[in-house]
């Protein structure tokens, strides 16, 4: 019953997450000075086409009810014609979603399992190289900007030493053949992924290390230690155990910095994504297409959040829910 | 590490220089010397830039390093009476240019640059052939000449840019990136601080009120952390500045609203810790009115933490402003760090390879975010540790 | 007869929505110079009661008398003056001290509130009391979150309430931290004070310290009070089964110490003799709720035995 009460507050905080972009989306976009077709409509349509598309708008209704209406379809992916491409919005997003998870994904696992790890490596050798490794590497992920370290990586193995692309997702024209196209997909998405495990690792680390320093400091590993188990159990089979439901908690917790940090890495390295189209679209003044893919990100947040509360269930159902407090 | 020991006074040094420097330096987003040039120090063997004033009829001087990049003319020449014949001559070793043909008029305004098309095919030169590499090919004395047949006052100087300037080179405008470097320090400063202090007095309000009043008000305000903390702010950020417009205070704005969260729930924590400390309790025991309970207990003990959450929270308003700008989405008239690097990598220093665009507004970010840390870090270490520990729970 | 200092009528305590009580229906009074110390275990309202009688909780029911004054009726301002002329050991010495302080300043703090002489004399006394406490110089200007063990802020604390030469002090366990060779200095002190004319309101969990310290004693169980009368004769004579327990619990040379540890639950909303699932005499009379009877001078008991 209790974790039940937990699965509807958190369903709840995310249905909020959403009616509130929904919302700010919404507003934001009609709220602005000036008439508000020509926010949803490009001056270069045709009059029968700004026709049609002002009435699937239901711009001559009140506004709460245009508010419902977007509402309606915004929840089933219509996101009206983008005013750059003149295509439609949803077709543009389908088409770069898979680079944005290509990139997302990859990376957010591979500095997870790296920080954890040098995390755990730094709490059990206090004092040693590898702790003042984890220390540095923290300090530089909080304080250097991603962009930067991204363009300095840009500039020594892409133009220096040219053994990744300086740009792009994929190759003009692409290579035949399936094993070819995987392979210059990685290619291409190899140096994004490594720089934003470069950049992220750090502070996963530095998170690690600070929570396993505290837990080995506490009586159960003294006990552990005192019934002779071997160090290696205790470090990961106790004291990593009783650390890892807060190490999934900042987990979810880091995820909207991680697709802030997407939006950039893709700018940086021209990737064919998500991000990179909110950019164009925020600065083209193309607003269907800017609202859309905000949505998009906030929906893909949502969704990470969501699952890394059912990995939290698997890690450590005895919990229950009960003691998570953020 | 050194800057955790110096934090405070490296940020000093940061303030002199955003503040003094301007005052003995030009105004930033002027054009100095050609575009993508090298900072000094990198070529050490080819001459400095120079700029000549030139009074006399004939002035020479000596050249004994590579072609410059350029090399320009400019102020006035006037006669007693219009001359027949009057033209600007350049000698150098490997021939003679005329530069300006100033017959027939009593006073000439000249404004000549090597890279001007019409003086190159005046000198029967291709219009993409570089001037001043044909005509400073080789070492030697060259003379610059006023050839009349009348008085003349001569009123002239001549710059001749090598492809090198100042510390920091220029940019891809010709603009001094030191300049740019340290009117960026202005820029991060003012930015961070400013939605720090902003995000801080909202956070310490509704953390107040959401631990003094509890039950509803409590449950919202944290409901309402819950919700903001999930919502990826870069993109809002992107897309509220798409629509407010791009100004300096907007993005102060913005950040705020999007940054109280941290705070809040610290002085949530804080507030809820104290209400319940038993030596509070001793204290109102002691007969000690409630103003003395807070002055001298309340606010030294949560000051300090407060403080140091203030540090630490102005890295992450450079970093998202720094990131709003490398994305293009600030004034373009406004050089801050994160502008400079945008420029950078849309009008390709790397193609040129040209690094120095990148590090020093990169490394400026950097120290800056570094030096805040350090602080907050070492006012952290001042505080109670066991009221550190209640926050954590 | 000498004035009261302090006084508490029928004063009860209910907490939470299903009226658990913590104390119900305490009365005493005190005479300036007394001592009174209030024995029981943990949960029986002890420190609840000392709250109270500070006005730092206000009773459910019941009213307390100050120096003469009802708290009740005075406002934040006398309360303030009167809390002044009162000396406050809490319980806890590590959430008690303000973490921010030096040991010295800690015990200055007291003179800065109520104005005492707070310069030289001041200081001077502070210094003595915290070298008779055991805190040596080299302690004085050491804050108070660097680690001070639990018996050392104990101490700070005293020195703390005393420095004021409080005519009433409260003092809730203050040796619980102590080890047998430090809690005698302890006892020394607050007793020599007590002799010089400071009345006592002290409250521990062991009898025997009790009678050292204080002239009377309120045996406390669940929130009502079993028996009060002379600690001596309380510690020697106990009439009520909870006292029995308490003092042939206490340890003696040459006796084999029987502990019992069995409990059973009181049924739920019950309304008779709150020990009446421990006691050994328990009967059916026991299922009411007994009155305090006064047997001879000094002594009052609530159990049906003496009925």
């Amino acid at each position: 019953m209790k974790s039940g009460n937990y699965w509807m507050r958190r369903i709840f905080t995310s249905l909020l997450v959403i009616v509130i972009v929904l919302s700010l989306n919404f507003f934001l976009f009609r709220l602005m000075p000036g008439d508000p077709t020509s926010t949803l409509l490009d001056p270069r349509f045709s009059p029968e086409a700004k026709e049609e598309l002002l009435k699937s708008y239901g711009l001559d209704k009140p506004l709460f009810q245009q508010f419902l209406l977007y509402v309606k379809q915004m929840l089933s992916f219509k996101f009206g014609l983008s005013f750059l491409s003149q295509k439609p919005v949803w077709q543009e997003l389908a088409e770069r979603l898979p680079n944005t998870l290509a990139l997302l994904l990859p990376s957010l696992f591979l500095s997870a399992v790296l920080g954890t790890f040098l995390g755990v490596m730094a709490a059990k050798g206090r004092g040693k190289f590898s702790e003042k490794i984890v220390l540095m590497s923290g300090a530089v992920s909080f304080s250097f900007p991603s962009f930067f370290v991204q363009l300095v990586l840009l500039l020594l193995f892409a133009h220096v030493l040219p053994l990744f692309p300086l740009r792009g997702s994929a190759s003009i024209p692409p290579p035949v053949g399936f094993w070819n196209l995987l392979g210059d997909k990685v290619w291409h998405m190899a140096l994004p992924v490594l720089s934003l495990v470069l950049i992220g690792f750090g502070s996963w680390a530095l998170y690690v290390r600070n929570l396993m320093v505290k837990t080995l400091g506490e009586d159960f590993v003294l006990l552990a230690r005192a019934k002779g188990l071997r160090e290696g159990q205790i470090l990961w089979g106790h004291a990593f155990r009783t650390a890892l439901p807060p190490i999934i908690t900042i987990f979810f917790l880091s995820l909207p910095g991680v697709i802030s940090g997407a939006v950039i890495t893709e700018t940086v390295f021209s990737l064919h994504g998500v991000g990179k189209f909110l950019l164009e679209a925020v600065s083209g003044h193309d607003y269907p297409a800017a609202g859309a893919a905000f949505y998009l990100l906030a929906l893909i947040t949502v969704i990470c959040n969501l699952l890394a509360d059912a990995a939290y269930a698997l890690v450590d159902p005895r919990i229950s829910f009960r003691k998570v407090r953020r | 590490m050194i800057l955790r020991r110096y934090g405070i006074l490296i940020l000093i040094i940061f303030l002199i220089l955003a503040f003094l420097a301007p005052l003995f330096m030009g105004p930033a987003n002027e054009t100095v010397a050609p575009p993508f040039s090298k900072p000094l120090w990198l070529d050490l063997k080819s001459p400095a830039p120079r700029s000549y004033s030139v009074k006399d009829e004939i002035f020479s001087f000596k050249w004994d390093g590579n072609p410059p990049a350029t090399f320009s003319l400019k102020g006035t020449v006037s006669f007693d009476r219009p001359p027949e014949r009057a033209f600007i001559l350049l000698v150098t070793p490997s021939g003679a240019y005329k530069l300006a043909d100033l017959s027939g008029a009593k006073r000439f305004d000249i404004d000549i640059d090597s890279r001007d098309v019409p003086l190159k095919l005046e000198l029967g030169m291709d219009p993409f052939s570089d001037l001043s590499e044909i005509a400073f090919s080789e070492r030697g004395i060259y003379e610059l000449i006023v050839k009349s047949d009348e008085d003349a006052t001569i009123d002239l100087n001549l710059d001749i840019h090598v492809g090198r300037w100042g510390i920091f080179g220029t940019d891809q405008r010709g603009r001094d990136v030191l300049r740019l470097f340290v009117e960026g320090i202005k820029i991060s400063l003012l930015v961070g601080i400013s939605a720090t202090l902003l995000a801080s007095t909202l956070g310490m309000g509704l953390g107040l009120l959401a631990g003094y009043l509890g039950g509803f008000v409590d449950s919202a305000i944290m409901r309402m952390i819950d919700v903001l903390l999930a919502i990826p702010t870069l993109p809002i950020l992107m897309v509220i500045s798409g629509i407010w417009g791009r100004g300096l205070w907007q993005i102060v704005l913005v950040l705020s609203i999007f940054s109280w969260m941290g705070t809040a729930r610290v002085v949530r924590a804080m507030t809820l810790s104290i209400r319940e400390a038993p030596y509070i309790e001793n204290l109102r025991a002691l007969g000690a009115p409630t103003g003395y309970i807070l002055a001298r207990h309340l606010v030294p003990e949560a000051l300090p933490l407060l403080l140091a959450q203030m540090a630490l929270g102005v890295p992450g308003a450079i970093l998202a402003e720094a990131g709003l700008s490398f994305l293009g989405l600030s004034d373009p008239l406004m050089p801050s760090w994160g502008r400079m690097l945008h420029e950078a990598h849309v009008f390709g220093a790397f193609t040129g390879g040209a690094w120095w665009l990148i590090f020093p507004p990169g490394l400026g970010i950097a120290a800056i975010c570094l030096t805040f840390i350090g602080i907050g870090r070492q006012l952290e270490e001042r505080t109670d540790p066991r009221l550190k520990e209640s926050l954590r729970k | 007869m000498k004035e009261e200092i302090v006084s508490a009528e029928n004063v009860t305590l209910a907490f939470g929505k299903e009226k658990n009580y913590a104390l119900s229906g305490v009365s005493f009074s005190m005479q300036r110079g007394g001592s009174i110390a209030f024995i029981g275990e943990s949960g029986s309202g002890k420190t609840s009661m000392l709250r109270i009688l500070l006005g730092l909780i206000e009773p459910t029911r019941g009213r307390v008398r100050l120096f003469g004054k009802y708290l009740d009726e005075v406002g934040d301002e006398e309360l303030r003056e009167i809390r002044k002329a009162c000396g406050y050991i809490p319980q806890d010495p590590f959430g008690g001290l303000p973490p921010i302080l030096t040991a010295l300043q800690a015990v200055m703090e007291p003179l800065v509130i109520t104005r005492l002489n707070v310069k030289k004399t001041g200081l001077e006394r502070a210094k003595e009391l915290l070298s008779s406490l055991g805190i040596g110089e080299t302690l004085w200007n050491r804050k108070l979150i660097q680690g001070f063990s639990g018996g050392q802020r104990q101490r700070i604390m005293l020195a703390r309430a005393l420095v004021t030469d409080p005519k009433l002090l409260f003092a809730d366990e203050p040796t619980s931290m102590q080890d047998a060779s430090t809690r005698m200095d302890l006892v020394n002190l607050i007793r020599g004070h007590h002799r010089r004319g400071m009345s006592l309101i002290f409250v521990t969990h062991d009898l025997l310290l009790a009678k050292v310290i204080a002239e009377r004693g309120i045996v406390l169980y669940s929130g009502h009070m079993c028996e009060t009368g002379h600690t001596g004769p309380l510690l020697k004579d106990p009439l009520h089964p909870y006292t029995m327990a308490l003092s042939a619990a206490l340890p003696r040379l040459g006796k084999p110490i029987e502990i019992k540890t069995k409990r059973r639950p009181l049924p739920p909303h019950w309304k008779g003799c709150p020990y009446f699932s421990l006691c050994p005499y328990a009967s059916d009379r026991c299922h009411a709720l007994p009155p305090l009877k006064k047997i001879g001078d000094d002594r009052s008991v609530a159990c049906f035995l003496y009925f």
